[in-house]
Parts: C-alpha cells; sequence; structure tokens
C-alpha cells in the first residue's frame, strides 16, 4: 500500500471521446486531465451535455460499440497488486475482469437500474461469485454482510426481495452495495443522488462518505450539484462543453472561482450570490444562453457567447487549461500563469 | 411472490380454466390411452365398419371397422407430441435468433430479412413445400413446422429484446463485469418469459392445425399413424355414410386448438395488465 498511496489511484491524461454522427464528428469530450487520489473523492462537475457521464463511461469501457467511440488519451489505475494499466487500453477481458472488482460504478437512476426478475439477495452474489470464486451460499451470506453494510433494516428478509418490493432510496442502497460488494478501490458514482429525495440524498451521501472511510477507495463523483460537492469532495474539475475549464481542491474553488464559468455556478446558489460579491439580487441568478451544439463548436473558447467577461481573444482560440497556482487550473484568458 | 398471483387470478377466470381443464383431460386421455381405449387403434373389423356410436364402440368404427374412439385417443398422443415438439423446437430457435437479433445490433438486419423472408411464404405452402422435398415422415413434419413457426417468435423475441437491452440495469451488470453471454441468458431472457410463454400456447395451437392440414393434403404424416389430420384424410370419402369418421377428429382438433388459444389469451392479458386494460 506505501508505494501507492503516494500516486494517485487513477491519473486520467488528454481524455477525448468523439462520436461519428450522420452530421460529423461530435467531440463529446476532448483534452480531459484530471486525477483521483487513495481514497478521496474527486468531483466531475458539469450541466447536462458537459460530458461528465461521457467521461466516466469512457472510463468504464461502457459505451456501445454501436457508436464507434473514437477515444483518445490514457487513463492510468493503480491496481490492487500493484500494477499500472491504462484503462483505455486494455483488453476487453481485462477490463471486464477490473469492472466490478477493483473498478465499480453506481447510476443515476435507482429504479432500473437493478434486474426485475431477481431477488437483489442473488444480484449482490452474482458479482461475488464472479469475481471472488465464492459459492452460492457464501456469495449469499457475504451479499447479506453487504446489505447490513449499507444499513438496509431487516436485511436477512431483504435478501429474498425483488426490487419492485423497494423504495427508491432503498434501491440505491443495494446499488451501493452490489458495487461494493467486491471491495473496489475505485468508485465512479454518476449522480447517485439525483433520483432521489433530498433526505435521503443525504442519507446516502453519509453512506457513501462512511463507506470510504472504512474502505479507503477513491470515488470519481459525477453530479451537478454543488452543495453536494461542497460537502462531499476533496477535489474538483468543473466540465463545460466536454472539456475541463476549471480544475481545484474543493475549498479554494469555492472560495475564489478563477473561470467564469465557475463563477456562474456559484453565483446561481440560492445565498451563495450575495457571497461572491454580486449585489443581492431580487432574482436567483442564471448563466444567459444555453450550451452551445456540440456539432458547431465556436472557434474560440466555448464559454465565450455566454460569458460576461468576454473580451475579443476569447473569439480567437480555445484557450489552454493555465496553472494559476498549486494544483489550481483554469480554462480562461483573463487568467495569467502562477 | 409473483406466481400465485399470477395463479390466484387465472383460477377467476371462468374460461382459462375450462380450456385448461379440456387440455388436462386431453393429455390425461393420451398419456393413459391403453388404459382408456378397450381397441387397439389398429384392429380392423371390415364386418363393423363405418358404424355409428354404439355401446361397443363409443364414437363408432372407420372405413375399415377401426375404433374411432381408440383412434382418437391413440391420435391423441401424435398430434400432441408433434404440436409440442413444433412448440418447443420453434420457441427454442426463434428466442435464439431473436436474442442475438435483438442484442448485437450488427446481427440485426442480416438476420430479421432472412426472417421476413420466410415470413412472407404462406404458413402452410411454405410447410407443404418442405416436405414434399424431404418426404413425408413425422421427423420431417415436426422439421418443417418448426422452420415456420420459429419467424414469429423470433420477431416477438427481437422486439422485446431491444426494449430490454436499453434497461439501465444491463449496463449496471456489465459494470460489474457480467460476460455478455451471460447478461444475455441470465439477465435478459428472464425477462422475455411473458411474451415466450405466450408464443408457446399460440404455436401449440397453430401447429396442431398445421399438421391436421398437412395430413388432410397428403403432405403430412404418413396415412398408418393414426393422427388426428390422417383420420379426417383417410376417411373424407366415407363422410356422407357415416359422419363420425370426420366429425369426431375433427372436434377434437377444434376443442384443442380452441382451449390453446384461449389458454394463451387468458395468461397473455394476466402478464400484460395494459392489454388487459383496453380489451376489458
Amino acid at each position: 500500500m506505501s508505494t501507492t498511496t503516494a500516486r494517485p489511484r487513477l491519473v486520467v491524461e488528454g481524455l477525448g471521446t468523439s462520436f461519428p454522427t450522420e452530421d460529423g464528428l461530435v467531440r463529446s469530450v476532448a483534452d480531459v486531465s484530471f486525477s483521483v487520489a487513495p481514497g478521496q473523492t474527486t468531483a466531475l462537475v458539469g450541466e447536462s451535455g458537459s460530458g461528465k457521464s461521457v467521461t466516466s463511461l469512457t472510463l468504464m469501457r461502457l459505451l456501445p460499440k454501436s457508436a464507434k467511440a473514437e477515444v483518445v488519451g490514457s487513463a492510468e489505475f493503480g491496481t490492487r497488486d500493484g500494477r499500472r494499466v491504462d484503462l483505455l487500453h486494455l483488453s476487453d477481458e481485462a477490463i471486464r475482469q477490473l469492472r466490478g472488482n477493483e473498478l465499480a460504478m453506481i447510476f443515476q437512476e435507482p429504479m432500473t437500474s437493478l434486474n426485475p426478475v431477481f431477488t437483489v439477495g442473488e444480484q449482490i452474489a452474482e458479482s461475488v461469485r464472479l469475481h471472488k470464486k465464492l459459492d452460492r451460499a457464501a456469495a449469499l451470506a457475504h451479499a447479506k454482510r453487504m446489505l447490513d453494510l449499507v444499513e438496509i433494516p431487516a436485511a436477512a428478509q431483504r435478501l429474498h426481495e425483488y426490487p419492485h418490493q423497494l423504495s427508491g432510496g432503498m434501491r440505491q442502497r443495494v446499488m451501493i452495495a452490489l458495487a461494493m460488494a467486491c471491495d473496489p478501490t475505485l468508485l465512479i458514482a454518476d449522480e447517485p443522488t439525483t433520483a432521489l429525495d433530498v433526505t435521503i440524498q443525504a442519507q446516502i451521501l453519509v453512506l457513501m462518505r462512511r463507506l470510504q472511510a472504512e474502505t479507503g477507495m477513491s470515488i470519481l463523483f459525477i453530479t451537478h450539484n454543488l452543495g453536494v460537492v461542497a460537502h462531499h469532495a476533496d477535489d474538483v474539475v468543473v466540465m463545460y462543453a466536454g472539456r475541463v475549464v476549471e480544475r481545484a481542491p474543493v475549498r479554494p474553488l469555492f472560495a475564489a472561482p478563477q473561470h467564469p464559468y465557475t463563477q456562474g455556478l456559484l453565483a446561481c446558489l440560492p445565498g451563495k450570490a450575495h457571497a461572491a460579491g454580486h449585489e443581492r439580487p431580487k432574482r436567483l441568478f442564471a448563466i444567459r444562453g444555453q450550451v452551445g451544439s456540440p456539432l458547431a463548436p465556436p472557434p474560440g473558447c466555448a464559454f465565450e457567447p455566454r460569458c460576461d467577461q468576454a473580451v475579443a481573444a476569447c473569439t480567437q482560440a480555445m484557450p489552454p487549461l493555465i496553472t494559476i497556482a498549486d494544483a489550481r487550473q483554469a480554462r480562461c484568458v483573463l487568467r495569467s500563469a502562477a | 411472490m409473483q406466481l400465485p398471483r399470477i395463479v390466484r387470478q387465472l383460477l377467476h377466470r371462468r374460461i382459462v380454466m375450462v380450456s385448461a381443464a379440456v387440455l388436462l383431460a386431453i393429455v390425461v386421455l393420451a398419456l393413459g390411452a391403453p388404459w382408456f381405449a378397450s381397441f387397439d387403434p389398429n384392429d380392423t373389423a371390415v364386418l363393423e365398419r363405418l358404424k355409428g356410436p354404439s355401446v361397443a364402440h363409443l364414437l363408432g368404427t372407420d372405413e375399415l371397422g377401426r375404433d374411432l374412439y381408440a383412434r382418437i385417443v391413440y391420435g391423441a398422443r401424435y398430434s400432441l407430441a408433434i404440436a409440442a415438439l413444433t412448440a418447443l423446437g420453434s420457441v427454442v430457435a426463434g428466442t435464439v435468433i431473436g436474442l442475438v437479433a435483438g442484442f448485437f445490433r450488427r446481427l440485426d438486419t442480416p438476420l430479421m430479412r432472412v426472417v421476413d423472408a420466410m415470413m412472407s411464404f404462406p404458413d402452410i405452402l411454405l410447410a407443404i413445400a418442405l416436405v414434399a422435398i424431404l418426404g413425408p415422415s413425422l421427423f420431417n413434419v415436426v422439421f418443417a413446422l418448426v422452420l415456420v413457426y420459429t419467424p414469429r417468435v423470433a420477431r416477438v423475441v427481437r422486439a422485446s429484446t431491444l426494449v430490454v437491452r436499453e434497461l439501465l440495469f444491463v449496463e449496471a451488470v456489465r459494470a460489474l463485469g457480467v460476460r455478455t453471454s451471460r447478461i444475455l441468458w441470465r439477465h435478459i431472457l428472464p425477462n422475455l418469459m411473458s411474451p415466450i410463454l405466450v408464443q408457446v400456447s399460440f404455436i401449440f395451437a397453430y401447429a396442431i392445425l398445421a399438421e391436421a392440414g398437412l395430413s388432410f393434403l397428403g403432405v403430412g404424416v404418413p396415412p398408418e399413424i393414426p393422427t388426428w389430420g390422417t383420420m379426417v384424410a383417410g376417411s373424407q370419402q366415407y363422410a356422407s355414410q357415416a359422419m363420425g369418421v370426420v366429425l369426431f377428429p375433427g372436434l377434437a382438433i377444434i376443442f384443442t386448438a380452441l382451449s390453446l388459444q384461449l389458454l394463451g389469451d387468458g395468461v397473455r392479458d394476466l402478464l400484460d395488465p395494459k392489454l388487459k386494460k383496453t380489451l376489458s
């Protein structure tokens, strides 16, 4: 462990995913770099269509083959046995063996992410039998322990229930149990609380943090909810139109956002607007306009059409990601390198 | 938890229950044929030919004096076996084709165009052509009927697969590292069981009719084997002298096929609550 704790568990460099369509190549994700440290949470933040889900699916290699995605870059992952592997270039069989075992993923929709015709116990047991080669009885016993771990009451009974008998919050707990069953070192959580009630959201987030503290796993947390980010992330990667626009540890990011988009996002939060130096608004702040079409990106900065601070240089070329301070980067011409 | 509810609801439906009872009776008669029939189905008695129903011959005799009741009961064995094998064969083949076509998009078009081509032939014509080429035998009739009904199952299974494969749980189990083959058989197939079960009952009914039709047209089972189809076919010219020779095997065909259809309808309505609402 001592050798791997120093190095990030996942290092993504220059990740790009494009899809050929009839109207041309759609660059869903371009030039995305970030890392996830052991036992830490990196949040991937952005609005719908910013490429955060495509990023996670690319890392898990779950994009449908029929999409003919063109993927560039690298994603170096530190396995349990100390090897460094590139997730994007592993063989199908090798990535399959990592999935569910060392890499796990939970999804946005707990209502449909469980197979309706199997009991939750069978579904958890399947993953354990697959990766840990346990027999049926041992796998079911393990499944019960997992349900206990995610604080499902009456786990022994729930084990034999079908997904439709559980509430949304319970199903998301089952999904977490399923993802955690083989003790993964990296959990990719794609908006795991979006479909849940606010009170249940908080419970699920607390549960995930507890599990992280107990197991030392890393979490790549994909969300559009900045409140969740502030409470649960260690590092934040803000994405806009498929690119990273800002990267920072969580406290500096919220204290002094560098990119106009991040500033706008924070200003959208009720109560944050005042603190960020804006006049006390009568209405909630909203970033004007909407995300442009990925088919015809502007020649310059992708955010320029919506940016209140845009200058002439913004329309010329896509600004590079500038390192402003230690572990802080922003993609904006208004910022100068440290 | 689900099965008892469905069984309970089935018990409340009189048509379904009557159909099931009729089918059960036919199956019991067929299986226990030697105990239920006092004559050998192939024993001829020329002096007793074309008799109407009597105490000795419950349903009368045919043109060779063979006991009609014994022939129907023994014939049920062949008719039901042919239909059951047809249903089984076409459901297995159709499910494999439908699953593969629905799941692997690249194979969809080539597989389904072949299926479409086969479906564009009228059922009975295709079966006649196949038996004519292969020669009449029990096996060849089953084989021809399986080929005829496989496309039907393949279409239904493909359509259902297209729906199920897009559900998030398929991606979720993939994210757990489950192999594609296992996803297909263990996760998608069980979700298709209700449309498949309904197809089984319908094809069973169609196959009974089709076997009778083929035998009647002389391209079915060899005439010496008693099936309901060969009975009608062999005795049709004597129908004016003794109605029973075509009436009784015909009734057996009707009751069996009708019961299967009604049972299939009932099961489908129960398994598809949306459809039930629009019907009632």
